[in-house]
Formats: structure tokens, C-alpha cells, sequence
């Protein structure tokens, strides 16, 4: 009964990170503009990789298989940010309609500590 | 219905519906009208790719798969960076190569200093002499 509980929330907790996975491909496809896209891409840096790996961490019980997914759900959490203001640099840096699509500051605003 | 079974109609499920997700991926990689596009759905698809290999370490129970899939890790993210880069350093030299400024606007600065710097270097003197000297005859003007 006990191994079935735990299948049971591991299960769960998998599942939601595949559903998690599926709607941040329907953003993909649904958003129109890169930096956009990019906010659904990282949906799955984030939320689904930790589902998915804490129902694995559940299944498989405390050992040391379990650290090795802590760990690779902590690289994660620390490497998705990066990547994403790289990508973000990038598109603002070689974007041609970047004004079309979001409102950018002017130059003088920019230095200001205030961002509405 | 025994446990074993359910684990594997779990774990089947996951990769196969994993495995979905990466091809649609792939469709928008190869669709992408900019390049920003490519490289987010190339992170994405590392992402699901990490995601398949630790539930098959569960599944196949081979748990030395779990470091191939932190090493993986390591890599897409090292794939990203570069291809920033190198995105980055090919749009910088196409400017240059059309005479238009560099344009200040973005928020990553000198990315790829060491790999084209002397180009830097030689182009930088022009610029400044050029802006010289409208200034020196306008006040030459003003005097």
C-alpha cells in the first residue's frame, strides 16, 4: 500500500511537469514575438524540470540518485536565468522590429534607476 | 494490475508525450523567423532531452545515466552562450563590414572583444578623427 501512495504523488507530480511541458509548447507557437516565446521557453527550464524531477526524486527514495537529480534541478535553476538574458541581449541587440513589438525606452530614460 | 506495470505505463507515457513536446520543438526551430527563435527552442529541446534521459535512469534502474544527463546539462547550456556569441560576434562584423555604427543598445557589452579586437582597434582612431573634426571647425566658426 505504501509503494503505491508513493507511486501515486511521484506519478502526479510527473505528470504535471509533462503538462507543464506541453503548455510552454503551445506558447511557443501561440506567442508572436521572440522575447515572448522565450518567457514560455523558460517555463520549462524552470517549472517543468523541477516536476518532473521531484516525482523521479519521490519514486526512487533518498539515496544518492536522488542528489545527483537535487543537483541537476539546482545547475538548472541557476543556468536558465543566464541563458535567457543572453537570448534576451541578443534579440534587443539584432532585433530589426523590436520597437514594433514592445515599447522601448528612449536613451536619456534608460540610465534612470526608475522603470515603469 | 501490478506495480511494475503501472510503472511502466507512467514512465512510457512521459517519455512518449516527452517526445511529442520535442518535435514540436523541432517545428518551431526550423520555422523561426529570427534567430533568437532557433536558439530558445534548441534550449527547450536540451531541456525535454535532460527530462527523457533521467526517467529512463529510472527506468532502465542504470543510475550512471543521471550523470550523462548533468553533463548534458552542462552542454546545452554551454551551447547556448555560444551561439550567443557567435550570433552576436557575425551581426557586429556585418555592421562593420556595411560602415554602420555599432549600434550602443544593447545590454551586453564587448562580448567578443578578444576575438575581433584588433579590428576594434583599427577602426576606433577613424571614428574619432572623423568626429574631430566637424567640432574643431565649428569652433572655428563660434571664434
Amino acid at each position: 500500500m505504501m509503494e503505491w501512495l508513493r507511486f501515486i504523488v511521484g506519478g502526479l507530480c510527473i505528470l504535471t511537469g509533462v503538462v507543464t511541458a506541453c503548455i510552454a509548447l503551445y506558447g511557443l507557437f501561440k506567442f508572436r514575438f521572440a522575447l515572448n516565446r522565450m518567457q514560455a521557453a523558460a517555463m520549462t527550464d524552470t517549472l517543468s524540470i523541477l516536476l518532473v524531477l521531484l516525482g523521479l526524486i519521490i519514486l526512487r527514495g533518498f539515496s544518492f540518485d536522488a542528489l545527483k537529480l537535487l543537483l541537476i534541478i539546482l545547475f538548472f535553476w541557476f543556468a536558465s536565468p543566464v541563458s535567457s538574458h543572453l537570448l534576451a541581449g541578443l534579440e534587443v541587440e539584432i532585433s530589426d522590429r523590436l520597437k514594433d513589438n514592445c515599447e522601448v525606452e528612449s536613451e536619456d530614460r534608460k540610465g534612470g534607476a526608475h522603470a515603469d | 494490475m501490478t506495480l511494475s506495470d503501472a510503472y511502466e505505463i507512467l514512465f512510457g507515457g512521459a517519455v512518449i508525450v516527452l517526445l511529442c513536446v520535442m518535435f514540436g520543438c523541432l517545428i518551431r526551430a526550423v520555422r523561426g523567423p529570427e534567430i533568437a527563435d532557433r536558439i530558445v527552442s534548441v534550449n527547450m529541446l536540451g531541456t525535454c532531452t535532460i527530462m527523457i534521459i533521467c526517467i529512463l535512469s529510472l527506468w532502465l534502474k542504470q543510475s550512471y545515466l543521471l550523470d550523462v544527463a548533468l553533463i548534458y546539462a552542462m552542454i546545452s547550456f554551454l551551447a547556448v552562450v555560444v551561439l550567443v556569441r557567435v550570433y552576436l560576434g557575425v551581426h557586429r562584423e556585418h555592421l562593420r563590414m556595411r560602415g554602420l555604427p555599432e549600434e550602443p543598445g544593447g545590454i551586453l557589452k564587448d562580448p567578443v572583444k578578444s576575438v575581433s579586437g584588433s579590428a576594434v582597434s583599427s577602426a576606433e582612431p577613424k571614428e574619432t578623427a572623423e568626429s574631430d573634426r566637424p567640432e574643431a571647425s565649428r569652433k572655428g566658426g563660434a571664434k
